[in-house]
């Protein structure tokens, strides 16, 4: 096993609101390698998203970081100073494309000129060389004739378009890793399918680790190596994709699963979709989040968090249950 | 529409620009509605402060009469004492008269100024408005059109014209303001009867088989009012500038009673020795006019039931 | 663009053919019988209504009108009834003057207001925020004629720094120079209430603006916070700031009103202000028709700037020419 590239260890990202603590990560750690796609699963409100914005220290008020460590090449970049992580980590060795690309570009500047900035900005180019680099990153993401294209304003691309000129601008400067936040939600179906064909091909050519947010696990099948899954701020179940999707044991991932419509299902098969809303996490009731929707639920589920306990490999699990009998609990 | 919490609106920048409209869907019934919106405004502490600030100043000048310790037109010492000398708590001015004396009475015309033209225009434009709003077609062309014109004057100078025709006095301010305010309360209503004359219920209740007129007093009116109320409170502090302005020009108020811009225009002439003549009045028409833009954000938020829970 | 500009001018020209009509009528109401005036108020009434002959007084409203109109449009603005000469030959000095003071307050208004706006918006919420916004709340809706007397007594009567009143110094003045010190009092006091409502719209978008998606993209990037602030939020901000800057552009050429009456500053405002006193209706009718024209122009070029600002009209346009 190689060295991990990105290190998160004990995340707590809280934001103080008038009606409370909402602590939307609480004590998340997971490890990117190089190379690697780690895939983060969870429902709107899991906390998946600000886990990525803490990554780039993007959170902004009354959100705050509150804990933990984030260790990127042998540095903690809590540690940095703001204008470090503008100089040296964001857009230039982490880069990040968000949800929706029909608001993510300045609607009053070229697109080719919102790619050639990550250039200037990071690599000492002249004018005329970033904007040789931003063609070429253009035709890279599959934008057609990039040299016509560089002056052409937002409004003149499609959804799917807008997110290949983001992601273009995401990897200007080759970064070791690509968070990418839901990058197919707003988009149709079928251009779904084109974006993380070229996320996955970017990812494979230039080696780039991974981070990818997604509330989708057909998604997770396709593309990632790892997968952690989170439930009202907490990790519930890591380990590597194909541990999890064969024998998932956090009962949250069971459940996921089972709402879900297989192509392998016999058609008069019911779905099963987890009864009851994932709780707002503020002024969180002591014990396991999950437990008022779980078939499962015990005693001991209502006084005390599980805590996420290894397994064999990288498998780590927060359920009582699993902690209770090894064995997978829905047999 | 700007994020959640609304810029606090200044008041002229209203007068000049267009307003925005919240319509509620819906009529609430009277009483109840009201004491929620009472509940509502009074969770914000700067508007509660303005408009108990406004209602203490309204109070004692309406009881000017028999609280102002002198006649407000009666030299009563030597000229231009200082505040707080000779017994005079705010001084006298330039001709030595009792300036709080002067400042209770003068409150009665300018808070008059402000108020009164405003409602007047507000009562204008809810029938030209909702005239052209609801009924549409070519009364909504024709009074477009005609706003239109009025549109390429500016207000101060629409008001200073008019009053300029008449001969000068408080009625001649107010007819003034009145004229040059009407056209952009109406074009406020207008558009507020047009989002809601678009809404649902109106259709159910013409389906109901309910007639025009019982459709606009009984479901438009009330919805349009709300907005139509808090723009024109919103602006009555403009007024009190405005009518101060004129005042202050002489095309308003005349001698022997006198509002506070005539009272800064007396204190011209003794600017250097006595500057209280002139500061007093000016603080005083800065400080109701801010009340006034308070107590109308406070009305905004109070009868937006979108903003009224939060 | 092109087309969009043409149709604005278009749609412009009805609001001034209404405006002269306005200016016409309201004005013709007005009281005070021009033919007495002008015939002193010891004329019979033989020689008023001879005169009320020779101006064409007592012909039907829609004539008066159209040759009042024509005269216009070749420049005839009529006979001042109180200097007793044609009134276009000193109007246009004095809309002269009174622009240089509109202009240099509204420069003044935005440079100050788009300042302020902008740092209280990157530093939104701070103790700074607070106080500033407060006091732009107090500024925005003081007096024009107080403010001007307030400065005038703190600068010109108390510090004595610069002059009170006029354009020019009595003795040995015109200089550039000396107008440019007569200029600083009133400039400044009619820039302070419209660099106060700046300053709040200009952070009320800037603030709405750094909420945007786009933002957290350029930060994302590794933007400096500074080129997003100056480049991405700024530009966006821009078309509703230049429309508040335009809108108080047009109404510091109503608001100098008091100020030139304040300094007596030789402008617009000034001789309207005499004017009126006067019943001198020639000269009225011109200057409230130079105001409205001016007002006019002002929104339409706010109108063209920000249709021009706006790469989805200015772009759209020039890409169905181009392909």
């Amino acid at each position: 096993m190689s060295e991990p590239l990105l290190c998160v260890e004990g995340l707590r990202t809280s934001f103080h609101l008038e009606g409370g603590v909402l602590r939307a990560v609480n004590d998340v750690s997971f490890a990117l390698e190089p190379g690697r796609v780690l895939g983060i699963v969870g429902e709107s409100g899991s906390g998946k998203s600000v886990t990525a914005l803490s990554i780039l220290r993007l959170v902004d008020p009354p959100g705050r970081i509150e804990g933990g460590r984030i260790r990127f090449r042998g540095r903690d970049l809590l540690d940095l100073s703001e204008a470090e992580m503008e100089r040296e980590i964001r857009g230039d060795r982490i880069g990040m494309i968000f949800q929706d690309p029909m608001t993510s570009l300045n609607p009053v500047f070229p697109v080719g000129v919102q790619i050639a900035e990550v250039v200037e900005a990071h690599q000492n180019a002249t004018r005329e060389e970033s904007r040789r680099r931003a063609i070429e990153l253009l035709g890279l993401v599959g934008i057609p004739h990039p040299e016509d294209r560089f002056s052409d304003y937002p409004h003149h691309f499609s959804g799917g378009m807008r997110q290949r000129v983001l992601i273009a601008a995401a990897i200007a400067s080759q970064p070791d890793i690509l968070i990418a936040d839901e990058p197919t939600t707003a988009l149709d179906v079928t251009i779904q399918a084109q974006i993380l064909g070229l996320l996955g091909d970017l990812q494979r050519r230039f080696g780039t680790a991974m981070v990818l947010i997604t509330h989708d696990l057909g998604v997770i099948a396709t593309m990632a190596d790892d997968v952690m899954v989170m439930y009202a701020g907490r990790a519930v179940e890591q380990g590597s994709a194909q541990d999890v999707f064969e024998r998932p044991r956090h009962p949250y991932t069971q459940g996921l699963f089972d709402s879900l419509i297989r192509l392998d299902d016999s058609p008069h098969s019911e779905l099963r979709p987890i009864p009851g809303n994932p709780p707002v996490p503020i002024d969180l009731p002591p014990g396991c989040s999950f437990r008022p929707r779980c078939r499962h639920a015990m005693d001991i589920c209502g006084l005390e968090v599980p805590s996420l306990l290894p397994g064999a490999g990288r498998r780590r699990v927060a359920c009582h249950l699993a902690s209770a009998q090894p064995a997978s609990p829905a047999a | 529409m700007k994020g959640h919490s609304p810029d606090r609106a200044i008041v002229p920048a209203d007068a000049r620009g267009s307003a925005s409209v919240g319509v509620t869907s819906g009529t609430r019934s009277g009483l109840r509605g009201l004491a929620g919106a009472w509940r509502a405004y009074r969770r914000d502490r700067s508007s509660l402060i303005a408009l108990v600030f406004l209602l203490m100043v309204a109070g004692a000048s309406l009881l000017a009469p028999a609280i102002a310790p002198h006649d407000p037109s009666d030299a009563v010492t030597f000229r231009h004492a200082a505040p707080m000398s000779e017994g005079l708590v705010l001084g006298a001015d330039g001709d030595g008269r009792d300036v709080l004396s002067r400042l209770l009475w003068g409150g009665r015309i300018s808070l008059m100024v402000a108020v009164l033209p405003t409602l007047l225009a507000l009562a204008l434009s809810l029938v030209i408005g909702i005239a052209a709003g609801y009924f549409g077609r070519w009364s909504d062309h024709v009074a477009m059109r005609i706003l239109d014109m009025v549109f390429a004057f500016p207000l101060v100078l629409l008001a200073i014209v008019i009053a300029s025709m008449l001969s000068p006095g408080i009625l001649t301010v107010t007819v003034a303001i009145m004229v040059a305010l009407t056209p952009y309360i109406t074009r406020l209503v207008r558009t507020a009867t047009q989002s809601v004359k678009g809404l649902p219920f109106i259709e159910a209740a013409h389906a109901a088989g309910a007639g025009e007129l019982a459709i606009v007093t009984r479901y438009v009116l009330p919805n349009v009012l709300a907005p139509a109320l808090v723009y024109a409170t919103t602006l009555m502090g403009f007024m009190m500038v405005v009518g101060a302005g004129l005042s202050f020009l002489g095309l308003g108020t005349q001698p022997p009673d006198a509002d506070w811009g005539v009272m800064v225009a007396d204190g011209r002439a003794v600017l250097r020795k006595a500057p209280h003549v002139t500061i007093i009045p000016g603080v005083m028409i800065i400080l109701v006019s801010l009340s006034f833009a308070f107590v109308g954000d406070g009305l905004r938020d109070a009868l937006d039931p979108r903003r009224r829970h939060r | 663009m092109g087309w969009f500009i043409a149709g604005r001018l278009l749609a412009a020209i009805p609001v001034l053919f209404g405006v002269s009509v306005v200016v016409f009528t309201l004005l013709h109401f007005a009281p005070g019988d021009v033919a007495s005036v002008l015939a002193g108020p010891m004329a019979s009434e033989a020689i008023k209504e001879a005169i009320r002959e020779s101006l064409g007084l007592n012909r039907p409203l829609p004539v008066q009108f159209l040759k009042w109109l024509g005269n216009l449009l070749h420049g005839d603005f009529g006979t001042s009834l109180v200097y007793k000469r044609p009134v276009a030959e000193f109007i246009f000095e004095k809309f002269f003057n009174t622009a240089l003071m509109a202009v240099s307050g509204a420069l003044l208004a935005c440079m100050i207001g788009i300042t302020i706006g902008i740092f209280a918006a990157s530093k939104a919420h701070s103790l700074f925020d607070r106080v500033t916004m407060a006091v732009t709340m107090v500024v925005g809706s003081t007096p024009l004629f107080w403010l001007g007397l307030i400065l005038v007594l703190l600068f010109a009567l108390t510090w004595r720094v610069f002059p009170a009143t006029g354009m020019t110094s009595p003795v040995g003045g015109g200089g550039f120079l000396d107008v440019v010190r007569h200029l600083v009092l009133p400039a400044v006091a009619a820039a302070m209430p419209s660099a106060a409502i700046i300053s709040r719209t200009a952070r009320a978008c800037m603030i709405e603006t750094l909420g945007q998606n786009y933002i957290r993209v350029a930060r994302a990037k590794g933007l400096r916070r500074n080129l997003i602030l100056r480049k991405h939020a700024f530009r966006n901000a821009l078309p509703p700031i230049a429309t508040v800057c335009g809108l108080e552009l047009a109404f510091l050429l109503t608001g100098v009103f008091f100020v030139e009456v304040v300094f007596a500053w030789p402008g617009l405002g000034n001789a309207l202000y005499y004017a009126i006193i006067a019943h001198d209706i020639p000269t009225v009718q011109a200057a409230v028709l130079l105001i409205a024209l001016s007002f006019v122009v002002i929104n339409l070029a706010v109108d063209v700037l920000n249709a021009w600002l706006d790469p989805r009209i200015r772009v759209s346009t020039a890409r169905q020419g181009g392909r």
